[in-house]
């Protein structure tokens, strides 16, 4: 897999999932916090990637810039 | 409506159509109002307005969002004489570490797809000033990062005035 999640810099805000348009960034888990905001805890899954390198195509394609190549 | 061929391309506007706004709009537009038009919301900011303290987010501010288009914020001062003094003070943060920067002069801050800035807070104001939101897009979309502001700011927030708007998730 050429690509990976920073789990220290992803916000878990879950754009890349509906974004990737492999279906490859998937959700391990989904907490919503007592003001309503739900978060995704997400990783990149190896099978469904394609290393198309969308996900890293433009600055901001990942809010938080967590996705980065291997 | 008048009987002319044209004048349907003329839009007038009541401040009553933006019940939810909590400032003067002057003007909107979009694809839904206008079709082929991109999203454009032009108003006021008054001497008083979002004077709060600094995580007081209540009745001014904006927290942080995307939105899907690129946006230009213009920030345009009204002083005949010094056109290019803001005649206030606008507290911007940028980017997902919360860059903080003060604006005090005319301007347009770029703002490109996807990325998060604001808060967004006039801070002091001693004459009027306008502002304008332009989105390269034809409706107006916005997602909430509100996970990057301290716990004790978000708490202060009446989160349901900041609904995010045409994303999945």
């Amino acid at each position: 897999m050429a690509y990976k999640i920073d789990v220290k810099k992803c916000l878990k805000c879950g754009l890349c999932v509906t974004d990737c348009p492999e279906g490859a960034i998937v959700v391990d888990d989904t907490v919503t916090e007592d003001d309503g905001l739900t978060l995704y805890t997400v990783r990149i899954d190896p099978d469904k990637c394609t290393d198309c390198g969308v996900c890293v195509s433009h600055e901001w394609w990942c809010p938080a810039q967590a996705i980065y190549k291997v | 409506m008048d009987n002319t061929k044209y004048g349907k391309y003329i839009f007038e506007y009541d401040s009553k159509m933006f019940p939810k706004e909590r400032r003067p709009v002057m003007a909107y537009m979009d694809n839904n109002l206008a079709k082929g038009s991109n999203f454009y919301l032009i108003h006021w900011i008054m001497p008083g307005f979002g004077m709060q303290k600094e995580w007081d987010f209540k009745f001014a501010g904006h927290p942080p969002h995307i939105h899907k288009d690129a946006e230009l914020l213009f920030h345009i001062g009204t002083d005949p004489d010094n056109p290019m003094d803001l005649g206030a003070e606008v507290q911007m943060y940028l980017g997902p570490e919360m860059e903080e920067h003060r604006i005090t002069r005319t301007c347009c801050i770029w703002i490109p797809p996807n990325f998060i800035h604001s808060p967004w807070k006039p801070i002091s104001c001693h004459r009027p000033w306008i502002f304008m939101e332009f989105n390269q897009g034809p409706v107006h979309t916005e997602k909430s990062y509100r996970q990057i502001l301290p716990r004790e700011a978000r708490e202060k927030m009446d989160w349901s005035m900041w609904p995010d708007e045409g994303y999945l998730r």
